[in-house]
């Protein structure tokens, strides 16, 4: 599941306010705003990145372990995408 | 013939001119409260003609319409309507054959306000706007005015129908409030646009500098607490109506949302139906 690359859903408004980001799906009227590693991790879902290249990243910009890392960016993503703000590339 | 009714809104000087004349005259009399002196340059011109309804017409309402873009412009267009609303122009048209003119022209105007105020440094924002009589006061010595946000349910007309019966506060509306940016701070604008039935109010807008702005959250506490600034912009962009369905506009609705958050500040208010919640507002705010 690591390897899976995610990719934000089109038509889907973000923008960064103070470290936080808000994001804004018009069409399913959805509202989020995600804390500063979800924001960043937001910044990385951008079709280029697998989930363990995301969470290598939040692990070396965070105090967080490499595991710890993974198994949060996994379940963001999945939250996500259970959402509809997020979609799994094969 | 045609006749024009000059309207000021949040300071907007609004030409609204309509056909027939009897419709003219409806529309004249619904909004006499915001009526103001002609004035060569409008703000926001406004042209609406009414047709005659047509046996074969099929039932469409411009209530349901998608608002589309073409170029700058956003588009209303049905089987029974078709409006055009420039805002970065300051126009905007409509032509309609209808059986509920008076509903439809108002469904057309907030539409048209809503992107207006974008444009223009302003927000039309869906809440419940209240100035206390109590002790409660602003610096500058004009008087207060409290928002009151939350999706339809929440408790906005609950708000102002316990506060005008308790003597509490007035009520600015129940609905659609303008927003501008002026040089004393955020300040709020009564509209027309109210919940018939659910706030008494006096037919004159009324305004005042936003001192607070609060989410409503039903309780059996009352209290308030704060709200982060970003969750707060979040929760203003869900109440602007219109333009946070328009994705080409929503990144300077959410700064501008993030601003009035950051400039006034928001925070939950935990309530029930009773007005002690402005014994609490009373203590955050003394003067």
């Amino acid at each position: 599941m690591l390897d899976v690359i995610p990719r934000r859903t089109p038509g889907i408004a973000s923008r960064m306010l103070d470290d936080e980001a808000v994001l804004v799906h018009a069409e399913q009227k959805k509202i989020a705003v995600l804390n500063g590693v979800g924001a960043r991790l937001w910044e990385l879902a951008d079709g280029q990145h697998t989930i363990a290249e995301m969470a290598r990243v939040i692990a070396g910009e965070y105090e967080v372990s490499p595991v710890k890392a993974e198994s949060d960016a996994l379940a963001f993503c999945q939250d996500l995408v259970g959402r509809g703000l997020l979609t799994f590339d094969s | 013939m045609c006749d024009t009714i000059h309207l000021s809104l949040a300071g907007w000087h609004v030409a609204l001119r309509a056909r027939p004349p009897a419709f003219a005259s409806a529309i004249a009399s619904r909004y006499e409260g915001f009526g103001c002196a002609p004035r060569a340059e409008a703000d926001l011109a406004v042209e609406i003609e009414l047709v005659p309804v047509r046996a074969d017409d099929p039932p469409a309402s411009i209530l349901h319409a998608a608002l589309t873009t073409n170029g700058e412009d956003y588009l209303l267009d049905g089987s029974t309507f078709y409006g055009i609303i420039g805002p970065t122009r300051g126009v905007a048209t409509l032509s309609m054959r209808s059986d509920e003119p008076a509903r439809e022209v108002e469904y057309f105007l907030r539409v048209a306000l809503a992107l207006f105020a974008l444009q223009r440094d302003g927000l039309l924002l869906h809440c419940a706007a209240l100035t206390p009589t109590g002790p409660v006061c602003t610096n500058d010595g004009t008087g207060p005015v409290y928002l009151f946000v939350g999706q339809s349910g929440s408790g906005k007309s609950t708000v102002a129908t316990l506060s005008q019966a308790a003597g509490r506060a007035t009520a600015l509306g129940d609905d659609l409030i303008l927003l501008r940016r002026e040089a004393r701070g955020w300040c709020a604008y009564g509209t027309p646009f109210w919940n018939f039935g659910t706030v008494s109010r006096t037919a004159e807008a009324g305004s005042g500098v936003v001192s607070g702005i609060y989410k409503l959250v039903q309780d059996r506490a009352v209290f308030a607490e704060p709200m982060g600034r970003v969750a707060a912009a979040a929760e203003l962009t869900a109440n602007c109506p219109v333009v946070n369905d328009q994705p080409g506009l929503l990144p300077v609705l959410i700064d501008r949302c993030h601003e009035v958050a950051r400039m006034v500040g928001v925070r939950r208010l935990h309530f029930r139906k009773d007005d002690a919640f402005w014994d609490v507002i009373a203590q955050e705010a003394p003067c």
